[in-house]
């Protein structure tokens, strides 16, 4: 991970528009916002387009960058932002799924106490909830939204987010505890997540 | 569904456990597009010089061309016995005549005025001083040569008479020398009002004004550009 000092450079090298630091920039956090675009997309195509105009973005508004945030906060907001300007875009293209379409889970891990899982299996636990679901998950989990934000960024109620966000989280639960008790059953097999992207 | 505090902590710590471990996951990210990079600055810096050169070139060839239009007016209306020098053609100085004549008839006029019958040597004294005087700001041997070029008095004196008499008439043109007298026959009062107020300055020397009188000998054509020279002095 960069050092706070190198990121000042090639924050202000980025603001003089030098080659070598925007490719260096790209080169540092790309991986990161990649993951962020992933997750707030369908398709990895989709992400690579969103991560492609994040960074046009970027380097666009990089002078507008105050010191006093965190540089890395600042940038996945502007993918987030981006993925969700392209998720409105293609929404009419898009057939809505509802979180009760998604692969059933046992309810007897309903009451669960505890989790043990892997960053591998949460994505993949996170990959199969629907687009909107996972979008309001992320904004308010990782990105650290506030519900208000994502209504207004998504165009829906406070209220559709909070809801959405609950039934996120209780379904990752879920599929995390199902996860869980597979490998404590069968410690030896490979698990597989049956995580396939839409 | 219900909710305990139980259930709020879990989920509390469970969103904790997923932002720790989602926030610094990174996936092999694609190279870098060659349009995301913005346009350098030199290269936008490069476009914007030549663009301004180009509308600097329009705007010099729009202004060129009113500017040729306009020198093309002007060559009618300027008498060209200020702007031409001594050897030019005799046509020179018809025109120049032709223009000055109401002048020098006026000022002459006032002169006598003024002082009432003058002797005829008065105005060559005059005419010297008014000439020194007004040569006084410029190099010494320059005004030296233009007052040792001032034509007789006698000649002036009587060529404004002649002019007063008829200042149609004249002489060279009735020879039948084509200049730009005929075509600046329309405007003879603008060019006279434009004469006036340049020489303003020196109609305290009313023996300037009687020197173009000396044009219809045509063989002093020289005699007339330091008696010029003080009027496009001014200028």
């Amino acid at each position: 991970m960069a050092s706070s000092e190198e990121v000042k450079q090639l924050i202000e090298g980025c603001k003089a528009q030098r080659s070598f630091a925007q490719q260096e920039l790209y080169a540092r956090f790309s991986g990161q916002l990649f993951a962020t675009a992933i997750r707030h997309t369908n398709a990895r195509e989709d992400a690579e387009d969103v991560l492609q105009e994040s960074f046009v973005k970027i380097f666009k508004h990089i002078k507008s960058y105050r010191q006093d945030f965190s540089f890395e906060g600042w940038m996945r907001r502007i993918v987030v932002n981006t993925a969700i300007t392209h998720y409105r875009k293609n929404l009419k293209h898009r057939h809505h799924q509802d979180i009760s379409e998604v692969q059933a889970t046992p309810r007897d891990l309903e009451n669960h106490t505890d989790l043990e899982f892997t960053a591998d299996e949460l994505e993949h636990a996170i990959a199969q909830l629907p687009l909107g679901y996972r979008t309001v998950f992320c904004m308010y989990v990782i990105e650290g939204y506030r519900h208000q934000e994502i209504a207004d960024q998504l165009g829906v109620d406070v209220n559709t987010s909070k809801s959405q966000l609950s039934r996120a989280r209780k379904y990752l639960q879920r599929v995390l505890a199902t996860l869980s008790a597979r490998a404590q059953s069968n410690p030896s097999e490979p698990q597989d997540h049956g995580a396939s992207r839409s | 569904m219900k909710i305990n505090s139980q259930d709020s902590q879990f989920d509390a710590a469970f969103d904790a456990q997923c932002r720790e471990m989602l926030s610094k996951q990174t996936v092999d990210a694609p190279p870098m597009a060659d349009s995301t990079l913005p346009t350098p600055r030199k290269e936008r810096k490069l476009a914007w010089m030549a663009g301004a050169v180009v509308l600097m070139g329009f705007g010099f060839g729009l202004w060129n061309r009113g500017e040729g239009n306009a020198v093309s007016d002007t060559e009618v209306t300027v008498p060209a016995s200020i702007v031409e020098p001594v050897s030019e053609s005799p046509a020179v100085a018809v025109e120049a005549t032709v223009v000055e004549a109401p002048v020098a008839t006026s000022s002459q006029e006032e002169l006598q005025e003024v002082k009432g019958a003058a002797p005829e040597n008065e105005p060559k004294t005059d005419m010297a001083e008014g000439l020194n005087s007004g040569l006084t700001d410029r190099s010494g041997a320059q005004a030296s040569e233009s007052v040792g070029l001032v034509p007789a008095p006698s000649e002036a004196s009587l060529s404004a008479t002649d002019l007063q008499a008829e200042p149609a008439s004249n002489p060279l043109e009735s020879q039948g020398v084509e200049t730009s007298t005929s075509s600046a026959s329309p405007t003879p009062m603008e060019e006279a009002d434009a004469m006036d107020n340049s020489v303003e300055p020196a109609a305290e020397h009313p023996t300037e004004h009687t020197e173009p009188s000396s044009a219809p000998d045509g063989d002093e054509p020289v005699l007339r550009l330091p008696l010029t020279l003080p009027s496009g002095g001014g200028r």
